[in-house]
């Protein structure tokens, strides 16, 4: 068991405790915010990123790097963008408590046909440019997010046939 | 489906409103509307035992099984 402090106040988090106040709604809220800071975080990456210098942060590309991998990037920054807008409609159904549907199911698969075609982008480019690690590792990375989303949509899937049946039984 | 509901008859053989039944049975109007059109999944034993209740009848004056609609059903 560990706490967590919100809003002036202590919470417990664990198995022992659900807490009295992280609400399910509290925590619906924090993910719309997550996925807007990521949608404008990735949108102002992909304005800045021409002009940013040749040793900002861990990002180590040099121009001529940078210029070799621009279609991919950009290529995953639009997938990235789409797979957000969908992620934000997403939580705004489950904000109406519209959860377990067959769109959700829809958006979620979208989602992680995304993941896997940022991998594949990614891998793709890497190993035909400059067999760069790190792409490689993105890519990789991507793709296993691809499969998580993958597993949550069947069961996302399975839920909503249970849920149907639930509904149909009077 | 090859299993009938035969709710509508039942009400009409005893001339009774559908919203009255569900209000008796303790069921929603709406969910009962379910089971009337065929649209059901599953009943229940306690819907199954509250409608005869009410209705005075047995489970298989309610449900009724048609052996053709089950060869031909493959949409379930």
């Amino acid at each position: 068991m560990f706490l967590l402090i919100i809003d002036k106040n202590v919470s417990m988090i664990g198995p022992m405790s659900m807490t009295p106040h992280w609400s399910a709604d509290r925590s619906l809220r924090l993910s719309v915010v997550c996925t807007w800071v990521a949608l404008v975080g990735a949108a102002a990456a992909g304005v800045a990123a021409p002009f940013l210098p040749e040793d900002f942060g861990p990002v180590n590309f040099d121009r001529a790097g940078f210029v070799r991998y621009a279609p991919s990037i950009y290529l995953c920054l639009a997938i990235g963008l789409v797979a957000l807008v969908v992620l934000l409609r997403l939580l705004t159904d489950i904000a109406r408590g519209e959860v377990f549907t067959l769109a959700n199911v829809r958006r979620i698969r979208a989602v992680s046909w995304a993941a896997v075609a940022i991998g594949v982008v990614c891998v793709v480019s890497a190993l035909a440019l400059d067999h760069r690690a790190s792409v490689v590792l993105i890519g990789l990375a991507a793709a296993f997010c691809g499969l998580v989303a993958r597993v949550i949509k069947n069961v996302v899937d399975t839920a909503r046939l249970l849920k149907e049946d639930s509904d149909f039984t009077i | 489906m090859p299993i009938t509901v035969n709710l509508d008859i039942l009400l009409a053989q005893r001339r009774l409103p559908a919203g009255e039944l569900a209000a008796r049975v303790g069921i929603t109007p709406a969910n009962l509307s379910i089971l009337k059109n065929q649209k059901a999944r599953a009943i229940r034993f306690s819907t199954l035992e509250a409608l005869c209740r009410e209705l005075g009848c047995q489970p298989g004056d309610l449900l009724e099984y048609d052996e053709y609609d089950a060869e031909g059903d493959s949409d379930d």
